[in-house]
């Protein structure tokens, strides 16, 4: 009873201290309101989000407040994209001039909840956004470690095993998820592919050496898809081609880098490989979903025919994202078909 | 025909380089004496390229195929492992010019 009355005192204490230092915070030092849009999973949607990410990113360092009264939808892409620009935001190293200058106390991030819908706030509960950035707190990146289901933050360093459990145990869970054991197998292994990518081309080369990589899953019960995007703020797929390969175009260097089996080997182990875009293209094609890639000034897009579009994006961005929507009803058959392989073993 | 239990090595997961280097080591001096070998997967449940290009594909360099194929054998790899094995060796070939 003691303790019960100690701790709500101390509960009524915090609240009290963050709603006077964010009131102190938003009169006197000045900010930057970004008006969030509706970030749907669409081709609409997907500009939309680089086109916020490109408001933060030519000038990071500084206190953002985020106002979501005219976001009525926030999907998996906008959503590992807010999460992930607010890490970028927090690994910001600034000197106390360019704070003075600016004006502003600190850099940061800020997030007006109430503007938010009911809807929305039970779509980032849901998803456990706000496991991670808490909405009634001064927002910094949390350590909250329970229950993910859909936006996650993965460590700078590969953990094989918090990953698969993570997919295996959590995401794609029996309870959530009813697939049969070959099939969850393949697409625990399409999704290992692109978060080997994240890993391999995008986190070890990226300029913030403390971000990681950040992820957001949803499933669609009624149209039985399920839906990832994956972010790295690595160098970007086009750019790495670029600077180990005498192509000098983005759209080109992307078009080499889709080629089944050409890899920049960029962590100096000289091996064949360069396997996992054309992987997740063919599963694609097979199951019939889609796979989109936006790195740098490049967006990619591979639908069921299983050929990538490549065009120049409107907004260009200092890393990769990675969506894919995989159908998980029994529409196609998603192996490999023994026509297509060569049998060795 | 020695075997080798790959769940012993590495656990669960054959998805990244390094678990792959693990059993690079262990293969490439055996190969390179000509023994035979049975790698069993027995309790390994997922794959990806990264571990395959690692632990198999760089044993193309300095072997054909048709060797590997007389010294390697893969026992209770799964449809998912094997397809992606069987894609690794064929981009390995044309990789080290071998096709």
């Amino acid at each position: 009873m003691f303790l019960e009355i100690i701790k709500r005192i101390e509960n009524f204490y915090y609240y009290l201290v963050v709603f006077f230092r964010n009131i102190f915070l938003l009169s006197v030092t000045n900010h930057k309101i970004i008006k969030i849009p509706p970030i749907r999973s669409d081709d609409s949607g997907f500009t939309a989000s680089f086109k916020l990410a490109r408001i933060i990113i030519t000038d990071p360092k500084n206190y953002f407040v985020l106002d979501f009264s005219k976001c009525s939808k926030l999907s998996h892409n906008g959503t590992v994209l807010i999460g992930g620009l607010i890490n970028y935001i927090h690994n910001q190293r600034y000197v106390a001039k360019e704070i003075y200058r600016k004006k502003i106390t600190w850099t940061g991030v800020s997030i007006l909840q109430d503007t938010m819908s009911p809807l929305l706030i039970e779509n980032l509960t849901n998803n456990n956004f706000f496991d991670y950035f808490q909405h009634d707190k001064h927002l910094s990146p949390s350590k909250f470690k329970n229950g993910y289901s859909g936006y996650r933050e993965h460590k700078s360093i590969l953990d094989e095993t918090a990953l698969t459990s993570y997919l295996e145990n959590e995401w794609l869970s029996n309870d959530k998820l009813h697939l049969q054991s070959s099939k969850k197998a393949e697409i625990i292994s399409t999704i290992i592919e692109i978060f080997m990518n994240a890993y391999g081309h995008g986190v070890i080369l990226q300029k913030h050496k403390k971000l990681g990589v950040y992820s957001c899953g949803e499933y669609d019960r009624r149209e039985k898809k399920l839906h990832l995007s994956v972010l790295d703020f690595g160098i970007g797929i086009a750019q790495n081609v670029m600077k180990h390969s005498n192509i000098g175009d983005e759209v080109e260097a992307m078009k080499w880098a889709l080629i089944r089996g050409n890899s920049t080997n960029t962590d100096s182990q000289k091996m064949a490989r360069g396997l996992g875009l054309a992987l997740l293209s063919d599963f694609v094609k097979k199951n019939e979903g889609e796979l989109r890639i936006y790195t740098n000034g490049v967006k990619s897009f591979s639908n069921k025919e299983g050929s990538f579009t490549i065009s120049l994006n409107d907004y260009t961005f200092p890393g990769t994202l990675v969506s894919i929507t995989i159908n998980c009803d029994d529409r196609s058959s998603m192996n490999v078909t023994e026509s297509e392989l060569h049998n060795f073993f | 025909m020695d075997t080798i239990k790959v769940f012993d090595l590495i656990g669960k997961n054959a998805i990244s380089m390094q678990t792959g280097d693990k059993v690079y080591m262990i293969l490439v001096e055996k190969v390179a004496r000509g023994e035979q070998i049975t790698l069993d997967f027995e309790g390994v449940t997922l794959f990806a390229s990264p571990f395959f290009n690692s632990a198999i594909g760089r044993l193309l360099k300095d072997k054909e195929i048709s060797q590997l194929q007389q010294q390697l054998k893969f026992e209770h790899l799964d449809e998912v492992g094997r397809n992606l094995l069987n894609l690794v060796i064929s981009n390995a070939i044309n990789y080290y010019n071998k096709g």
